[in-house]
């Protein structure tokens, strides 16, 4: 229990109390010196209601503990009165992170009886940056009728949030990856394959993947069995990100890191709603890997992977590829979001032939880290930065395959809306 | 201001205005009866109708006053005080000083017209301090004339003065936190209830068994009715004008203030949502263990203490494990425990009901593999199986 809100006419009411006293003493006024007294009842009075009825009262919060940028949330508070005494004009004050007005308060009149609750919900807009954010503490309080005296407690209930970058459809995906289905479809079909539906198990066979090797059933057996999965009707969208030290650059949201995080999260958005399971790849100094799945619940996850992500790796976006390569599906799409354009056009040839050959739909996003303020690189100079990009621009041309550069220039919300995002190369 | 419909914000706000208007009603009428000796029932009728106006014409300017820019406002708000109080401090000092033959009955007339002017220029400032204190100066001013009046005074200022706290602190706190429709107008009765009365019972109580006499050699009208210091005419009077004037602030304030079918909320504000009061529901009470009777109740019993002892030695049954897996996860001693189980699986599902033979084999087995169990102790103490999932 802390502090004491100074209501505006408490000072007076003191001034009113003293003066009258005074002034009864000196000509000896009965009227004035009860008056005076009467006045320091009031005192006496609201100091000892104040906390009325505080230490009975809880607060449970309940809030889904994720959110997009610019989202309305909702924020469900359960005020019990656990106490003996009835509750009246109860404060609870939370302090929500997410957004600018970070604390919230909301008043519950009463009466509250007591071994009652009731459910107050406030709403408010997370209006910062995406990231990791927390809600609470919580405090709640109670004043004397007369509102001389404010009484709280606070309540430590902390709870992390995430809040995800704000999304946009990219519509030029579609034309890429395939259509979405209005009817009802199946997604997977019950023969050997390699969905995230689980079909079985069999005897292990030279060349599977020790991965799938099923412990349980082996021991069991004695002898190795391996999982099997159904094949997907719907091929995988994949996601690698760049997560190379090297290309950071910029800062706030003008960073490659931003600018990578907010196109990955469209990109995972756009191919989720499209009834597509999604993956995600990246290699930071921890590995940010989130296996194929479908739903709202897995695009959290990917989503929550994804703002964990940091540009603190060592491994190339085109040694990440190689590495997963043999474990994309046949016929499923993958975007490559790499943070420079300064790269290899040889290797990224080579790594374009090998999708061609396994019949692989890439998708190239590079954001041009030389248009962003250089952090740990020498800076270029601008008509270097050019030709770089231009050089990449024609590979694309030439390669025949879908890609685009984003620039800092570009405003991300206008650009990857647009259905002409990957040109018409493909 | 106006106020959604539904909401008892606007009862809770005339009533304020109504404890306001009563604060300076009775300060006003109180120092006008204790100094002004030619004072009858419709001067107290004339200075009601004259601060009903001044209030109620308050909230007709008050839109005009709050386009005052707030330097200019200040600036006013601070030259009006110095003006103040270097008028009335002066005369207050000299009024407490020398009640009789000092500037008190014209003091008390300048300051009731200042309390008209205050109301009138209320809605100049965010609160109304300049009210509360004319008021009570005023009720200062009439305390000093002692007797009946100036105990009358007292109990009525610290009425009024605990009315309108009470009040205000509901109408603030409803404005700056919305609270969604209800009724808090009983709220704030019984609270006021309970805040005023005992003060007015203490301050009734002191003036009663310490009576003070008015200051002699004045004659004023309420010492006309003979010995007693009441004029009950008076009295009457100006019971009927608080009543009456504080009722009709009241129902003109709910009028005034009631939101129009037309008019648009000025501001959109996400007011929270509440839901109903609901009883909180106690936690479930601990489950009684079965009673089984007979001998596969002594069975049972027996495998029960087996099982607390377990649970004490840190190995506890949990609850998809079976009799079968349990006996397998305690071990040692392997003969009573088998028999045991045996015997206690027979008892809890078997046909028949098991003999004498029986239970006394169960409660031996049981002995022993509690006394295994409190030897082995904590330090090597069985392992359960690795959790094992297909």
């Amino acid at each position: 229990m802390t502090g004491a809100r100074t209501s505006p006419h408490r000072r007076l009411l003191v001034f009113a109390a003293l003066g009258a006293g005074i002034a009864g003493l000196v000509t000896a006024s009965t009227a004035l010196v009860a008056a005076s007294l009467g006045c320091a009842l009031f005192f006496f009075q609201a100091w000892l209601l104040r906390s009325r009825g505080l230490d009975g009262l809880r607060v449970q919060r309940q809030v889904y503990g994720a959110a997009f940028e610019e989202d309305m949330v909702g924020v469900d508070l359960l005020l019990e009165n656990h106490g003996a005494r009835e509750g009246r004009l109860i404060v609870i004050a939370d302090t929500f992170g997410p957004g600018l007005a970070s604390t919230q308060v909301a008043l519950e009149p009463g009466p509250l009886p007591p071994q009652r609750r009731r459910r107050l919900q406030y709403r408010t807009f997370c209006s910062r940056q995406w990231g990791m954010y927390t809600v609470g503490p919580l405090w709640v309080g109670t004043w004397d009728p007369m509102g001389l005296f404010h009484a709280q407690r606070r309540l430590e209930q902390v709870a992390p949030m995430a809040l995800y970058p704000r999304v946009h459809e990219i519509t030029a995906l579609g034309a890429r990856t395939g259509r979405a289905a209005l009817s009802p479809e199946e997604l997977s079909a019950p023969r050997t394959g390699q969905s995230a539906f689980y079909l079985g198990v069999r005897d292990y066979w030279p060349g599977d993947d020790w991965r799938s090797i099923h412990w349980p059933a082996m021991a069991r057996r004695g002898e190795p069995m391996v999982r099997e999965r159904e094949v997907d009707l719907v091929p995988p969208f994949t996601l690698f990100v760049d997560l190379h030290r090297e290309g950071r650059a910029g800062v706030g949201t003008k960073s490659t890191l931003e600018y990578v995080v907010r196109v990955g999260a469209s990109l995972l958005w756009t191919a989720t709603r499209r009834g597509q399971s999604v993956q995600v790849v990246g290699e930071g100094a921890d590995p940010l890997l989130v296996p194929a799945g479908r739903g709202e619940a897995h695009l959290s996850h990917a989503l929550f992977e994804l703002i964990h992500a940091r540009q603190d790796g060592d491994t190339s976006l085109p040694d990440l590829v190689e590495r997963y390569l043999p474990h994309l599906h046949s016929g499923s799409a993958a975007a490559l979001v790499a943070v420079t354009t300064a790269v290899d056009l040889a290797r990224i040839g080579y790594l374009l032939e090998t999708f061609r050959t396994t019949n692989l739909q890439p998708l190239l996003i590079f954001v041009d880290g030389d248009s962003f303020a250089p952090l740990h690189r020498p800076r270029v100079t601008r008509a270097e930065a050019e030709g770089r990009r231009q050089a990449f621009v024609q590979f694309l041309d030439e390669a025949g395959v879908p890609g685009v550069v984003l620039g800092i220039e570009q405003e991300l919300a206008e650009t990857l809306p647009r259905p002409d995002l990957f040109g018409v190369r493909a | 201001v106006s106020t959604p419909a539904g909401d008892d914000r606007a009862a809770i706000d005339a009533a304020r205005l109504g404890m306001v208007y009563f604060l300076s009603l009775s300060s006003v009428t109180n120092a006008v009866q204790a100094w002004t000796p030619s004072s009858g029932p419709w001067v107290f009728l004339a200075w009601a109708v004259a601060l009903a106006a001044s209030l109620l014409a308050a909230e007709r300017v008050a839109p005009a006053l709050e386009t005052i820019d707030a330097v200019r406002r200040n600036r006013i708000l601070v030259l009006s005080a110095i003006a103040y109080f270097g008028l009335v401090l002066p005369s207050m000092v000299s009024a407490v000083t020398n009640p009789i033959s000092g500037p008190t009955p014209t003091l008390t007339n300048v300051l009731a017209i200042l309390q008209a002017a205050f109301l009138v220029s209320s809605r100049l400032s965010e609160g109304i301090g300049a009210v509360l204190t004319n008021a009570l100066l005023l009720s200062l001013l009439a305390c000093l004339r002692g007797g009946f009046v100036g105990g009358e005074a007292a109990v009525v200022a610290v009425a009024s003065l605990g009315c309108f706290l009470v009040f205000d602190h509901y109408s603030r706190t409803l404005a700056a936190y919305p609270a969604g429709p209800g009724s808090r107008l009983g709220l704030a009765w019984k609270d006021t209830a309970a805040m005023v009365l005992p003060a007015v019972a203490l301050v009734s109580l002191l003036v009663v068994a310490v009576p003070a006499e008015p200051p002699p050699g004045r004659t004023i009208s309420v010492r006309r009715s003979g010995e007693r210091d009441i004029d009950w005419r008076i009295l009457r009077a100006v019971m009927i004008v608080w009543v009456g004037g504080t009722s009709a602030v009241y129902v003109a304030g709910r009028f005034m203030r009631r939101r129009r079918p037309d008019e648009e909320a000025i501001l959109e504000v996400l007011d929270p949502i509440r839901g109903h009061v609901e009883r909180i529901v106690p936690p479930p009470e601990a489950q009684t263990p079965v009673a089984y009777p007979g001998s596969r109740g002594r069975i049972v019993r027996a495998y029960a203490r087996v099982l607390s002892e377990a649970a004490q030695s840190g190995v506890p049954r949990a609850p998809g494990v079976t009799a079968d897996e349990f006996a397998h996860v305690v071990g040692e001693p392997r003969g009573p425990v088998a028999s045991l189980t045996d015997a206690f699986v027979r008892a809890r599902y078997g046909p028949t009901d098991p003999t004498e033979t029986d239970v006394l084999a169960a409660e031996s087995a049981a002995a022993e593999v509690i006394e295994s169990l409190r030897r082995r102790g904590l330090r090597d103490r069985p392992r359960p199986p690795a959790h094992q999932v297909s």
